[in-house]
């Protein structure tokens, strides 16, 4: 029998195994900080979270799309046209960090992807990322986004524009 | 192209309407008023169009004219008039 006043639903999906708010058409993805990531006075080193762009971005491509192995392998390849990062505050050691990411503008030659670095237990935005990708063929042409790509990514985030 | 006495005049238009509309594609590109730009600047040197450029570019009248540019044609395109005069001469195919 179910407790009184305790909602059944949130035993099931805990908020911080989700990957993926439906509501806000986010990816979420957590991120501890470890030493490995830390500079000399002890933040989070600034290149970092272009990396951790990066690792979002793919984790995306593998929620939308779970054969996504297939998909690379054919030999489509993925161009970073732009990065950039505005800082606001650190992150340090053992920080648990919440990133959220979803698609800026999208459009038939590009994908805008636009990330929130939020320190989990404060809940405080530390900094936010946007890159503008491509896609181009194995000998380098540049090829319109996927249609494979945007056909899975609407299946799973609602408005999306295309 | 058309024999009777009109034909050139026709292909003067079409001519025309291509090349603004080149240039007019050009200009939103490069954020430049369409009066500044002009069919014979090299894209690339002078109007800061990089090679992602020139594919958004060309996607565009690709889209538009429903045509697809071989990659080949794609690398002699070098200025505004390289895309209208190769728009014109597929227009009459």
């Amino acid at each position: 029998m179910q407790e009184r006043g305790t909602d059944r639903r949130q035993t099931i999906i805990s908020y911080e195994r989700r990957q993926f708010d439906r509501r806000e058409g986010e990816f979420l993805f957590h991120k501890t900080v470890y030493l490995t990531d830390t500079n000399a006075t002890g933040n989070t080193y600034f290149a970092n979270y272009f990396d951790w762009q990066g690792m979002v971005r793919e984790e995306f491509v593998r929620f939308i799309m779970p054969n996504c192995e297939t998909f690379f392998q054919s030999g489509i390849k993925l161009i970073t046209l732009e990065a950039s990062m505005k800082y606001y505050y650190e992150s340090v050691l053992f920080d648990n960090l919440l990133i959220k990411m979803k698609i800026g503008e999208l459009k038939r030659t590009n994908v805008e992807l636009v990330f929130n670095f939020f320190n989990e237990k404060t809940g405080k935005l530390l900094s936010e990322g946007r890159q503008r990708i491509a896609f181009a063929t194995l000998a380098g042409r540049y090829i319109p986004v996927p249609m494979e790509l945007i056909q899975a990514a609407k299946n799973k985030i609602k408005d999306l524009p295309l | 192209m058309s024999n009777y006495p009109g034909g050139k005049m026709i292909n003067d238009e079409i001519k025309s309407t291509l090349e603004s509309d080149v240039k007019a594609v050009i200009a939103g590109y490069v954020k430049k008023p369409v009066a500044e730009i002009k069919m014979d600047q090299p894209l690339r040197e002078q109007l800061g169009v990089d090679s992602f450029g020139m594919f958004e570019l060309t996607f565009e009248f690709q889209e538009k004219y429903k045509l697809e540019i071989p990659e080949e044609d794609l690398k002699k395109m070098l200025t505004g008039n390289d895309i209208a005069n190769w728009l014109a001469q597929k227009g009459k195919k």
